[in-house]
């Protein structure tokens, strides 16, 4: 019986497979009984494919941007958000020499921020068993 | 909190500074939060095209989970990653 999840393959079997170069996804039929000249095929008929990822946060337009609203709302869940000002308040004191000593206080605030929020994504809004991702906090 | 909010925040630092530059710099934490923390998902679909084997990817993927394709029957089926790359390159049709 098979499932989802079964980590059993046959090697004798033609599969699709995917890999990634050049900021592009590469998709072909492998077929690992043919000569290594065709043991990769692209497919000859239409598809469709559903890419699941990790993304960029949008971002904020900027004034001269048509579309700019100072009541545009960050992407990332709402605890966040301070941790993204702390970070702007950093980079901020870093470019004043007489006050550089204020970017650390920042910079730290804003690096409790990212553990916590691996803390979130490994959390995966669920609770009890859940699945460790290796981190550095 | 919403922009205006995040902007007065960093004034209250930052009186010299104007909007543009918080913007951009608010936008520069949110590269590196996001890629840091890789804590935003998504998911997208786009159709192949015969006989093509690359496609772009938009420049805000961090990094891609998993990929699913439609069988004949229309059920998504989750395909395997290749480690590496095909010997043999198709650059047939390659935008």
């Amino acid at each position: 019986m098979s499932n989802n999840h079964s980590t059993s393959y046959n090697r004798n079997i033609k599969q699709n497979v995917y890999w990634v170069e050049r900021d592009a996804i590469g998709i072909a039929l492998y077929d690992p009984l043919a000569t290594e000249l065709n043991r990769f095929t692209s497919l000859s008929v239409v598809r469709t494919v559903t890419l699941y990822y990790y993304k960029k946060c949008a971002h904020f337009n900027t004034l001269d941007s048509t579309s700019s609203t100072m009541g545009e709302d960050c992407e990332l869940p709402e605890q966040f958000h301070q941790y993204i000002v702390d970070k702007a308040i950093q980079k901020g004191y870093e470019y004043k020499p007489e006050l550089i000593q204020m970017a650390p206080y920042f910079e730290r605030k804003f690096e409790k921020g990212v553990k916590e929020g691996k803390m979130y994504a490994n959390r995966g809004r669920i609770s009890g068993t859940r699945h460790i991702r290796q981190s550095s906090y | 909190m919403k922009l205006q909010q995040m902007i007065d925040q960093v004034k209250k630092h930052h009186p010299d500074l104007g909007s543009n530059e918080i913007i951009v710099m608010l936008n520069d934490a949110l590269d590196e939060f996001s890629a840091r923390t890789l804590l935003l998902e998504e998911a997208t679909q786009f159709d192949t095209v015969a006989n093509q084997r690359y496609y772009g990817l938009k420049e805000s993927i961090l990094e891609i989970k998993s990929v699913d394709i439609q069988d004949e029957d229309g059920n998504d089926e989750s395909i395997k990653r290749l480690i590496g790359r095909p010997k043999y390159r198709d650059l047939d049709n390659v935008q």
